[in-house]
Order: structure tokens, then C-alpha cells, then sequence
């Protein structure tokens, strides 16, 4: 719902602000060396269905929704953190190289083409049981997450 | 009704008056229930068919209202699983964010019923209470059938509150993993909010579901299951254990949603008597507030109407009881009963008039009977009635009474010789003057002929009573010029005196006339009191007269005949017809008793006539018998003699019986010749001119001027019988016997002596040379038979001698 307002938001700037805005966001995931600590390990989880391997830069991808499918064909479903999420911060520095607001602006302009961001949820219980029963999805949790049912494709760092 | 009129309405209204007042109370009665039977008819048939179309609205739009609400929670229900929130659903809601949307669902949608999330497995993961968790499942018929996402969930119990409930089931499917089913969204709805829709004011719904199981019946109505057919088919009205229901039957249209619920909307027909009862009572109201006002206005009516026809019955009442003709109604209407009522005022009006007529008739009559008509005087008869009613008058006043009989004297005489009409002149005059003599409050009255009475009322003393006698007597005294005739009046007054002479009407009566006759007697114009010692003379005279009035039409008078002879030849030349009353029960009369009472009455006159025409029949019967033809004399009294018209009775009753004037011999005494001398002269000449002969009778005893007998046309002179007892023997009537036949043959005049009784006497009359004799000596009078012997003998032997 959220996201929703920011949309709406981002909707009413200028075509060549909006821009600008998206060349500094790659410029700062790519560019800037992570600023969080790597104080937990964070377990990238997948659907069981999912045989493939995962790196970090196709994570990247996954959660820029550059990427869709899986190599079997199967859809993606990446399961997001809220955006003020410590775990999703630390994950998008570790990822995506990016703060999660940062990214805010990107998310926008993709709503605008019709894309939805990942699904949000809440914990990392969420996250496992989502994951765990939709086929394709991906998520990330803590590391002291038990994670029954899912497929542990990365730990992080 | 007539038994609730109070008395004196009863006495206000006659009883047509209450006929009428209940004919017009009962057809205002009957015409307000009529109408008020229709309208209410009316009303009752707009009743049922307003119910009939309120139910079948109420059915419907109650069915609509339950339909448009189960929509709208199943649009909720669908747009609600669509959410993304509902992803949660594959976590079980880990997050627990599905159970917060839902319970803001029902905040802010005010939801009466709750909402309950599953899973996919059916475990419910979410409600919008907080009494969820994993081990509750979703009820298996909650539970859309495969390949559809959405069920409506009739009424059942709902598992987790157990109240009753519909609920509303959508399959939630997720972006994630399309064409599974991610879990389900049940929003349920109490059945208590569906029944507070259907819950009907006046009415009840009967809710049923697709298989015709009851879901609702408000309040328990008996339903017509079985008239579900005929209700479909619309004819609702049916009745279960003798109650009456009317019903309305609707289904929902077809829609898009799977609502296959039926409804009856029901209403007992008692429910609707609701209006009909506010009908009646409003009906009997203006019954009563116009039937108030009415009934007066009938009432009115009806007396109105019958008054003019009790007034008239109760006059008519009236008159008949009282003979109150004066009496009349007000004309108080107008049209028929007003002419009615002046018809009636008019009848009794005329009625009047007519009775009013026939009293004045009858009174007239009365006095035209109380009054004599010649001198408009009372007449015997209210002269009668007039004493009967002073004499009590007069017994209690200690007063008297005076009864005057007044009788004209010689009023016989002007009737006969100045006729009638004088008489009554006379009369009328004399009415006049003795109603100048009296008082007012006396009468005087016409007895009749020439009688008057007088009563004179209360007379305090027979003293007072003399100078009104001696009054009314002077009043007649004067002259009365009648024509050309001055008569001289005279009058007999006879006086009898109550209490003194007489205690009753008819001894005073017969007492005045006893009085009246002795003045008479007295030679009249005088007044007599009456006097007891009178009666034994007068009774007997008064007797005879009133016997002698009857006896010339009785018959009781008969003639006898005394023969007159030649004293030469001896031979009858002669009869003298002799009058005889043969009174009944004494025989005959003298004439010496009842001849003088003759003349006093003036019977004599009547009685003279008849005597004539007697005399002369018979002289002709005997002539026509063969008997010698004798002279008839017959006596003729002054009244007679100087009656009206002697010559023409004469000469009438020679004509009618073929008499011989010569033959016929009529006799006046010499003192009826003398009184009146010159007019004698006069009828005897008459006479003589008609042939008949005259005689002088009794002569001698009267004072006869020689020298009128020289005048008188009298052919006989009959010497007195006091002349004739006396000869031969006394020489100075035998000298007066002497000088009469001497001086009678003087004159040339015929002699006959009468009361001849001896030979002596027939000798010396031969001898002084008189004619004619008659008397005993030759032969008593006698009847008509025993004269005709004689003649027959006398005829044959031809002497005188032997007539004795």
C-alpha cells in the first residue's frame, strides 16, 4: 500500500528529473562499497523447485526485476522486506550496493511500466512460509531463520 | 320504539305523529345501514386488494432489500479476496496482516456478521475476531464447488460463534500462483440481521429456500404449504384452522446471483379488520351525530305534520261535547293541511250560520205560536205561560197578581153589520190603547174574538188594581174613526186577583171570565171584581152558552110550528115557526132561557139565519107535499133586523129554497121597530119591495108612534098576549084589544091576537072583527109531523074548531 502513495508520488516529477535521479541510483549501487556492518549473515532462500544457483549479481537482478524467469522457465517471485527493514538494508548494501531508499525512486519508474516490486513481507517467518509454498520465489531471511521447507541457495555475506 | 318515548312525548305526538316518527326514524335507519353496508363492502373489497397488493409489494421489496444486501456483501466479499494483502494467505498470515485488513474491514464497513480467511488447506488463517488459529477449518459446505469462486451459503450455523448465519465464500487466488486456489474468504451475515429485514409491522414473511425448507416465518403463521401451488398461481387468500389468510408469494429475479430464496408474505384477515373496525366506528359516530339532529328534525316533522289534524280532532272533540260552534283552529300550515284547516273553520263556520238560522226560525215560529198574528199581542197560550211563571214569582214576594178579562161590548154587532175587516181594525186599535195602559213588564193578550186579558205582575194591593180597570176603560171611551164609520167602544172588565180569588192559572182564569160577565150583565163599560156568591147563577148561564156556541153545528135547534086561524072560515091561513134547543142530557129549552143569550152573544144572528132558511124549506116541503099553502112567519131579532144585509140573506135564502116571498111572514117586535125608527122604515120597505110581508110582534107593549105606524109598510099587527089572558073579562085590555083592531083596520092593517086560550076570547076577538088568532085554544106548537097530521084533517073538515 505504501508503495502504492510513493508511485503516485514519483508520478507528478518531471521526465528529465526522473532521469537524472535513475543514472546516480546505478552509479551508487555500483560504485560505493557497502556501509553496513556485516553483523548477521543473511540466507537467501528459495523455493524447493528451484535447482539453479544463484549469484550475487543475478540476485541483483532478481531484485531489480531484471530477470523473470528462471532458467526452467519458471517465474520469479522475489520476496521482498519492508523498506525500512534493517535486514532489507543490509541486504540491498550487500547486494544491490544501494540503501534501500535509494532505490525508491527506481522502484517508481518501474511501477510506471507496469511492473510490480517484489511482494513484501514482514518477517522471516513470512518470508520462509511464502517462499516455501510459491513455486519460483525467492526471499531472504536471517540466518537463524529455520529454514524448513525452503532451499537455502546463498548465504550472505 | 313507541315504548321508549317518554310520556310526554307520547302526549306531544299523537299516534299517527308516532307512526310516522318511527316509519322515518326506521328508513333513516335502514338507508344509513345500506350505505354503510356498502361502504363498508367497499371498503372491505379495497381492503383485500390494497392488502393483496401491499403484500405482494411487501414480498417483493423485502426479498429485494434481503437480495440488494447479500449482493453487496458478496461484491465486498470478491473485491476483499482480491486484494494483495490476501498473498498473506500462503504464508498463513504469518504477519498477520490479512487478520488486521479484515478486522478494518469490519470497522470501517460496519459489518454485522464476520469475515474468516483460510487457506488453502481450509485452515483458517485470518478472521476479523481474534479468535482464529490453524487447528479451526472452514466448514465443508462453505466451500465453493471446484472451478467456481464464489458460493452463497444458505442459512446454517455458523461454527465458530454457533449463531445462525448465510455466508458469503470467494476462492482467493494469488498473482503467485495462478489457477490454484490460495485460500478462501467467507463474510459471513447473522441470520438475526436477515431476520430484522424481514421483519414486517403488520404482516408476517414466510422465508423460503430453493427446496422449500423454512427459513423465516416471523411470527410462526401457519403456513400453507401445501398452497404454495395455488399461491404461485395467485389466488391467496386460504384458511387454516378457521382463520382466513391473505397471501402474497414472490421470488427474486433472475440474476446474476444465485439468491433462489422464496417468499409468502402472509396477513390473517382478522389483521385487516384493523380499518374496517376504524370504518365502523366512524360510521356509528356520524350515526349518532347525525341521527341526534335528525331525530329532532323527524320529530319536528312528524308533529308539524300531524298537529293541524289533532287541533282539528280535538276541536271536533270539543264541539261535539260542548256544542261550542264559536270554536275554530289556527291556520297554522301551508298547502293541503292548511286548506284543510280553513276548510274545517269554514264547515263550522257555516255549520254555525245554518244553526244560527234554524234557532231564529225556530224562535219565530215559537212567537209566530205564542202570538196572536192579528194584533201581534201573546195569545192564549203565552198569556198562559206568562201567568204560570208570575205566580210563583209573586208567592215569594208576597206580592199579588191582578188577571183583568176585557170583552167589547157589542163588537159582534160591528162585525156583523161593518164586516171583518172593521172588526179586526177595531181590534188592533183596541190591542194599541190597552198596551198604553200598562207597564212594560205587564201583558196583554189576545184570547181571542173580542176577549183580551191583562196581566198585571206583581201588584202589591187589589186596591192598585181598580184605577188601572177605571184607566183602561177610559182609554176605550174614545171615539174611533175606522173608514168612515166612527165607532163607539165599550168594554166588561172581570178582575180576579191572586192569591185571593184563585191559587192557579185556570181557577184565576175562569174567575176573571166570571167577573167579566157579570159586568156584562151589568149592562158593560164597568168593571167587576169577582165574587165568590156570583158563581151558582153564573155557572149555569156560562154553561149554556158555552153549550149554545156548539148547538147550531150540533144540529141540537129544531123548529116547531104553531098554527094561525082565521077567526071567519075557522081555517089555518097560517105557522109560526118557533125555535127549540134540544140541549143534550136535559131536553128541551125554553126559549125564554136561552133566546136572550142568544142576542147577548150574538149567536142570534147565525141562529136567525138558519131559523129562515129552516122554516122556509119546510113550508116548501110542504107545499111540494100537496098541503095548502100557508103563510110562514118567522121572527126576526134586532140584530138581524139591523144586521149588514137582511134584504140579501132574505132574498138568498127565498131563492134557495124556492119560497113564495108572499108567502113568507117575518115578525119584529115593536120595540126593535122603534129603537131605530127611521132606518126600520127603510129595511121594512126593503122587505115590502121584495114581497115580503111584515109584522109587528108583541105591539102594545112598546110605545109605537102612532104616525110611524102609519109609515111602516107592515101588513099585520100581532096583539100582545098580555092584551089577550085578560078579555073579555078586563074591560081596559079588552078596550086596548078593541082600539088596536079598530085602528089596525083603520090603517089597513091585518090583526092577529096571540095566546088565544079560551072561547070567550075567541068570540070577543070575532066580534071586534080581528082577523087572524093563534094559541092554545086552537093549538099548541108542534113539530114539523104533527103539524102535517093536522093540515091533512084540517084540510078535510075543513074547521077550526077541531084542531084541538
Amino acid at each position: 500500500m505504501r508503495h502504492f502513495l510513493c508511485c503516485f508520488e514519483g508520478g507528478a516529477m518531471s521526465a528529465w528529473i526522473a532521469r537524472a535521479i535513475t543514472s546516480f541510483v546505478l552509479l551508487a549501487i555500483i560504485g560505493q562499497p557497502g556501509i553496513a556492518e556485516n553483523k548477521r549473515k543473511i540466507l537467501v532462500v528459495g523455493n524447493p523447485g528451484i535447482l539453479a544457483s544463484v549469484s550475487r549479481k543475478e540476485l541483483a537482478a532478481i531484485y531489480l526485476l531484471r530477470i523473470a524467469f528462471w532458467p526452467n522457465g519458471q517465474r520469479i517471485v522475489p520476496v521482498n522486506r519492508g523498506a525500512a527493514n534493517p535486514l532489507r538494508i543490509q541486504f540491498s548494501q550487500l547486494i544491490l550496493h544501494e540503501p534501500p531508499m535509494a532505490l525508491a525512486d527506481y522502484w517508481n519508474q518501474m511501477h510506471f511500466q507496469g511492473v510490480n516490486p517484489p511482494v513484501i513481507m514482514d518477517s522471516n517467518r513470512a518470508v520462509v512460509a511464502f517462499v516455501r509454498k510459491v513455486p519460483g520465489a525467492i526471499g531472504y531471511v536471517s540466518a537463524t531463520t529455520p529454514t524448513d521447507g525452503v532451499k537455502v541457495l546463498r548465504r550472505l555475506p | 320504539m313507541k315504548t321508549f318515548l317518554p310520556t310526554s312525548l307520547s302526549r306531544f305526538l299523537g299516534p299517527s305523529a308516532r307512526r310516522m316518527l318511527f316509519v322515518l326514524s326506521a328508513l333513516y335507519l335502514i338507508t344509513y345501514a345500506s350505505v354503510s353496508a356498502i361502504v363498508l363492502s367497499d371498503l372491505s373489497a379495497y381492503q383485500l386488494a390494497a392488502e393483496r397488493k401491499r403484500l405482494a409489494l411487501v414480498a417483493s421489496a423485502k426479498l429485494n432489500v434481503v437480495k440488494r444486501e447479500f449482493v453487496h456483501q458478496a461484491l465486498n466479499d470478491r473485491a476483499w479476496a482480491r486484494l494483495d494483502v490476501m498473498n498473506d494467505l500462503i504464508t498463513d498470515d504469518v504477519d498477520k496482516r490479512v487478520a488486521r485488513t479484515l478486522r478494518q474491514m469490519k470497522r470501517e464497513y460496519k459489518l454485522p456478521g464476520e469475515i474468516y480467511a483460510f487457506n488453502a488447506a481450509g485452515a483458517l488463517v485470518a478472521s476479523s475476531t481474534r479468535r482464529s488459529s490453524l487447528q479451526q477449518t472452514i466448514p465443508r459446505n462453505w466451500i465453493p464447488a471446484p472451478q467456481t469462486d464464489f458460493l452463497f451459503i444458505d442459512k446454517s450455523p455458523d461454527p465458530y460463534d454457533g449463531g445462525m448465519t448465510v455466508a458469503f465464500s470467494e476462492v482467493v487466488h494469488t498473482a503467485y500462483a495462478p489457477r490454484q486456489v490460495s485460500g478462501y474468504l467467507v463474510v459471513t451475515y447473522p441470520w438475526r440481521v436477515v431476520r430484522s429485514l424481514l421483519h414486517l409491522k403488520t404482516g408476517d414473511l414466510i422465508l423460503l429456500n430453493q427446496r422449500g425448507s423454512v427459513l423465516y416465518n416471523g411470527t410462526g403463521s401457519p403456513l400453507p404449504l401445501v398452497s404454495l401451488a395455488r399461491l404461485r398461481a395467485r389466488a391467496p387468500v386460504y384458511s387454516i384452522e378457521n382463520k382466513t389468510y391473505l397471501a402474497s408469494y414472490a421470488a427474486p429475479s433472475v440474476s446474476a446471483f444465485p439468491l433462489h430464496w422464496q417468499v409468502v408474505a402472509i396477513n390473517s384477515a382478522n389483521a385487516m379488520k384493523g380499518p374496517l373496525r376504524a370504518a365502523w366506528k366512524q360510521i356509528m359516530l356520524w350515526a349518532f351525530l347525525l341521527g341526534a339532529p335528525m331525530g329532532v328534525l323527524i320529530v319536528w316533522l312528524a308533529y308539524r305534520f300531524t298537529k293541524p289534524l289533532t287541533d282539528i280532532t280535538a276541536a271536533v272533540a270539543d264541539i261535539s261535547r260542548s256544542s261550542n260552534l264559536s270554536r275554530r283552529v289556527a291556520v297554522t300550515s301551508r298547502g293541503e293541511l292548511g286548506v284543510f284547516q280553513e276548510a274545517f273553520n269554514n264547515m263550522v263556520s257555516r255549520l254555525q250560520q245554518v244553526l244560527l238560522e234554524k234557532t231564529r226560525e225556530a224562535e219565530a215560529l215559537e212567537v209566530l205560536a205564542m202570538t196572536d198574528s192579528l194584533t201581534q199581542l201573546p195569545n192564549r197560550m203565552l198569556f198562559v205561560n206568562h201567568l204560570e211563571q208570575a205566580l210563583p214569582r209573586a208567592y215569594w214576594r208576597n206580592r199579588s197578581v191582578a188577571v183583568l178579562f176585557l170583552d167589547l161590548d157589542r163588537f159582534k154587532f160591528v162585525n156583523d153589520t161593518l164586516g171583518h175587516d172593521t172588526g179586526d181594525r177595531l181590534l188592533r186599535a183596541t190591542a194599541t190603547r190597552l198596551l198604553a195602559c200598562v207597564r212594560e213588564t205587564d201583558t196583554v193578550a189576545r184570547l181571542g174574538g173580542d176577549e183580551f186579558a191583562i196581566l198585571l205582575d206583581e201588584v202589591a194591593s187589589p186596591d192598585d188594581v181598580a184605577p188601572i180597570a177605571r184607566k183602561i176603560l177610559e182609554a176605550l171611551v174614545p171615539p174611533l174613526m175606522i173608514g168612515n164609520d166612527e165607532l163607539l167602544i165599550t168594554g166588561s172588565l172581570g178582575i180576579s186577583l191572586y192569591p185571593l180569588d184563585g191559587a192557579d192559572v185556570q181557577s184565576l182564569m175562569k174567575n176573571a171570565d166570571r167577573a167579566m160577565y157579570q159586568a156584562k150583565q151589568h149592562g158593560g163599560n164597568t168593571y167587576q171584581f169577582y165574587q165568590a156568591d156570583m158563581n151558582a147563577h153564573s155557572r149555569r148561564r156560562f154553561n149554556m152558552e158555552s153549550d149554545l156556541r156548539h148547538a147550531l153545528e150540533r144540529q141540537e135547534f129544531i123548529l116547531h110550528y104553531q098554527p094561525q086561524v082565521d077567526l071567519i072560515s075557522g081555517g089555518v091561513v097560517g105557522l109560526e115557526a118557533l125555535i127549540r134547543w134540544e140541549r143534550p142530557g136535559v131536553g128541551l129549552v125554553s126559549p125564554m132561557e136561552f133566546v136572550p143569550l142568544l142576542e147577548e152573544t150574538g149567536l142570534i144572528v147565525p141562529v136567525g139565519e138558519w131559523v129562515l132558511r129552516a122554516a122556509c124549506e119546510q113550508h116548501h116541503a110542504w107545499c111540494a107535499a100537496g098541503l095548502p099553502v100557508l103563510r110562514m112567519a118567522v121572527n126576526l131579532s134586532g140584530r138581524q133586523f139591523y144586521g149588514a144585509d137582511l134584504i140579501g140573506t132574505v132574498q138568498r135564502i127565498l131563492r134557495d129554497t124556492s119560497m113564495d116571498p108572499m108567502c113568507l111572514e117575518l115578525e119584529l117586535t115593536e120595540s126593535i121597530i122603534m129603537k131605530k125608527a127611521d132606518p126600520a122604515v127603510e129595511v121594512l120597505r126593503a122587505l115590502s119591495a121584495i114581497g115580503v110581508r111584515c109584522a109587528i110582534d108583541d105591539f102594545g107593549t112598546g110605545y109605537s108612534s102612532l104616525s110611524y105606524l102609519k109609515r111602516f109598510p107592515v101588513t099585520i099587527l100581532k096583539i100582545d098576549q098580555s092584551f089577550v089572558r085578560n078579555i073579555p073579562d078586563d074591560s081596559d085590555d079588552a078596550a086596548i084589544v078593541s082600539a088596536i083592531i079598530t085602528m089596525a083596520h083603520a090603517l089597513d092593517i091585518e090583526t092577529i091576537a096571540e095566546g088565544v086560550e079560551t072561547h070567550d076570547q075567541m068570540v070577543f076577538l070575532q066580534g071586534r072583527g080581528c082577523q087572524l088568532a093563534q094559541g092554545y085554544y086552537f093549538s099548541p106548537p108542534r113539530p114539523s109531523k104533527e103539524i102535517e097530521h093536522l093540515l091533512n084533517r084540517k084540510f078535510q073538515s075543513g074547521h077550526a074548531r077541531s084542531l084541538s
